[in-house]
């Protein structure tokens, strides 16, 4: 019965993935043999126990010859032996499957971001940051969840299996009840349980979404809510779907209760069939019913599990798809200078150009097409050749961009300078600090190049931040560098000192530039300009 | 109107005591980049505990609670009409007082597309460019009637058209009011009539 049900999974993702995660299947086996071991040990305790307590009971009714006659000392050494063996391979089975599991996805979440990193974003399909950490994160924790509870799967089957086998015991019209009523359990399960539980799961899937991101939006204006005493407001924007969140959680936890009743149900009746059917002595009843009632616990078990891992079907696919990715993560390399051409326009190495135009125009998004983070609207090519058909790589080869978020890599101001290029030295990284007007600030602090950054900057203002993606771009050497609003936050004075110092470096490294900022200071770096509008 | 005691320790050397002296004036807060701009006027509008230092108003009392009011850099949005979000911080104000402040802050074209103060308007205030959204903040805060009104960057990542008209209605609005602008924009720090670096 167990083959027939695995044939409705679909299974063809799933081996192959398992192999790529590099994960140790001879470990996993293992874990497994002990998962046998330990359902075994415990039927075999069960069983036991119920032969033993009926068998005592019936000899000590029977007068004292027989009770005396009435070995218990066998029966109660094996009970202890076989609880301490249940003991011993339940921890071994946790022990192994958790080591493989969380080595073994490790590896892969490292692989898998080699591939997503090697990918172009501007084409690759799903690799937009929400969508990759979706697959890195939530996928890959399915996975790893997955191949944890695979030796209990595994030990659900054998446990059902030896419990039929001891069910025998009560005669051959017990054994045909049970294995009918086994067989019908998984797709019962699976039926009552798509009815029950799929629309208020998905209810609740919606409705924390929603309710994520109202908070995160509440949570940025919070100034004025306190300002304005509008928490009452604020907190009733959020009651519909924290509602429906409630409600459909509600609902799926009376599903599961209500799930988990019927299988108790469906325990019971299978074990008043036994009783019914059972033609053998009172002990060996006994431990039929007792066989039974772990068979059924089992196969429930099993159930559960296997729709669990059909719902994880569609994650399962998705890093699939994304492991066949080709990995081939071309090192960006600083490469000749090359010409570009802005609409008509042309544009010779080492110029310094402005893009101007309103807010809201599309100068950002310039800079990102250049950069090869996203397809070009307006029409842009580098070697006479339009952008969209470059490939990424060539892209990354030429520009530097410094964008305007300035995001940051948890770790160190050195880890983050360190992303720009391989083989950065620490006195560069000072270098870049000090054309960025960042050096005294790093070198005040106590940690210097240590200093722990958080993606949101950590101890440094978001000005500091800014510069410090500006070294980042300087440290990089391309020929290109792309700038957007390189002075926002910082105060004139400041702001003053970090044009002068890169003029200075543009003139010494001989680097092109292309600037968007509507700050009056860094626009007197460039000697060209480029209304945005006129590309469109 | 207010007088501070510079409320955070800054790294550089502060006056003791900054005075806005007139009851309706402007002053501009300017200082190097992470000394605690936004941090002071989160403490004026008592949403902070200073650091240091004390804020109370030039009668040397604590400042009221209600006496601030907040134009965000990205002000909140709520599900509703433009005209509830206009006037989240003063429901008793009429639809002609509403329409009218409106007005006055540069929504005129907005309402004048989109449907009026009945426009709909979401959380994530879909189809409002970031200098409209912070136009609703002001038209709020000016709504709400407060004595203070404190900008967080009004000018930020506006273009040059958007900037000026902004500072032009700050400059207005000093006359009834008293404003306290966070700001890095040489322009608008032009246009205070103080300027308290921190």
């Amino acid at each position: 019965m167990i083959p027939t049900h695995a044939a409705t999974l679909p299974t063809t993702a799933r081996p192959a993935l398992l192999a790529t995660a590099g994960l140790a299947r001879r470990r996993l086996a293992y874990a497994s043999l002990c998962a046998g071991l330990a359902a075994i040990a415990a039927i075999g305790l069960l069983a036991l126990s119920g032969w033993f307590l009926t068998a005592a009971a019936l000899a000590g009714s029977a007068g004292v010859a027989t009770a005396m006659g009435f070995n218990y000392l066998i029966p109660s050494a094996a009970i202890r032996l076989l609880a301490i063996v249940r003991t011993l391979s339940r921890y071994g089975e946790r022990l192994l499957s958790h080591k493989v599991a969380l080595e073994g996805m490790a590896d892969l979440r490292g692989s898998l971001f080699d591939k997503l990193a090697a990918q172009d974003s501007r084409t690759a399909p799903d690799t937009s940051p929400g969508e990759a950490s979706n697959r890195l994160i939530d996928d890959v924790e399915a996975l790893e969840d997955l191949v944890i509870r695979q030796p209990a799967r595994h030990a659900a089957a054998v446990s059902a299996l030896v419990s039929l086998v001891l069910v025998a015991f009560g005669g051959w019209r017990t054994l045909l009840f049970l294995a009918a009523m086994m067989a019908g359990l998984p797709f019962l399960f699976r039926h009552i349980s798509e009815r029950l539980t799929r629309t208020p799961a998905e209810a609740a899937a919606a409705a924390l979404g929603d309710l994520r991101k109202g908070y995160v939006e509440l949570a940025s204006a919070r100034a004025e809510i306190a300002a304005y005493s509008l928490a009452d407001q604020a907190i009733a924007q959020l009651e519909a779907s924290a509602s429906a969140f409630d409600k459909a959680r509600a609902d799926l936890f009376r599903a599961e209760a209500l799930q988990g009743a019927l299988l108790s149900i469906y325990g019971g009746l299978c074990v008043a069939g036994v009783l019914l059917l059972a033609r053998e002595s009172a002990p060996m009843v006994a431990l039929a019913m007792l066989a039974t009632a772990s068979a059924v616990e089992a196969m429930g078990g099993l159930s559960r599990s296997l729709l669990r891992r059909a719902a994880l079907e569609a994650g399962l696919r998705r890093i699939a798809s994304l492991n066949a990715l080709d990995a081939a993560l071309q090192e960006p390399v600083s490469a000749a200078a090359a010409p570009l051409a802005f609409g008509t326009r042309h544009v010779p190495t080492g110029a310094r150009l402005a893009i101007t135009g309103p807010s809201g125009s599309g100068k950002t998004r310039v800079l990102l097409a250049l950069a090869g983070m996203q397809q070009p609207v307006a029409d842009l090519s580098m070697d006479a050749t339009p952008l969209a058909s470059l490939p990424a790589w060539r892209l990354n080869s030429q520009f530097a961009l410094s964008p305007q978020d300035a995001p940051m890599l948890i770790g160190t101001v050195a880890d983050n300078l360190r992303l720009a290029r391989s083989g950065v030295t620490e006195a560069q990284m000072w270098e870049a600090l000090k054309v960025a007007q960042l050096d005294q600030r790093i070198a005040r602090s106590e940690a210097g190049l240590d200093t722990p950054v958080s993606e949101g900057g950590g101890v440094l203002s978001g000005g500091e931040r800014k510069r410090l993606s500006l070294a980042r771009a300087l440290l990089a050497e391309r020929p290109w560098l792309l700038l957007d609003e390189p002075s926002e936050g910082l105060d004139a004075a400041t702001e003053a000192a970090l044009v002068e110092s890169l003029r200075r470096w543009l003139d010494r490294t001989g680097t092109g530039l292309v600037l968007v900022s509507h700050r009056k200071a860094p626009l007197t770096l460039c000697s060209e300009t480029i209304d945005v509008t006129d590309l469109a | 109107m207010a007088e501070m005691a510079p409320p955070v320790a800054p790294p550089v050397a502060a006056p003791s005591a900054i005075t806005p002296a007139q009851r309706h004036s402007t002053a501009s807060m300017s200082s190097a980049t992470g000394s605690g701009k936004t941090s002071t006027l989160a403490a004026i509008a008592g949403q902070l505990a200073p650091s240091s230092g004390r804020i109370s108003s030039r009668a040397g009392t604590p400042l009221a609670g209600n006496a601030a009011a907040w134009a965000a850099q990205r002000p909140l949005l709520m599900t509703g009409t433009l005209g509830h979000n206009l006037a989240l911080a003063a429901p008793q104000a009429t639809e002609a007082e509403i329409l009218a402040v409106a007005q006055r802050v540069g929504l005129g074209p907005v309402l004048a597309r989109r449907g009026g103060l009945a426009m709909p308007i979401d959380h994530a205030g879909s189809g409002l460019s970031g200098g409209e959204r912070r136009r609703i903040g002001l038209a709020r805060a000016i709504l709400s009637g407060r004595p203070l009104i404190l900008c967080d960057e009004p000018t930020a990542d506006l273009d040059e058209d958007s900037a000026t008209g902004i500072i032009a209605l700050l400059r207005e609005l000093a006359a009834e009011r008293c404003i306290l602008v966070a700001t890095h924009d040489p322009a608008l720090i032009r246009a205070a009539r103080q300027e308290i670096a921190l």
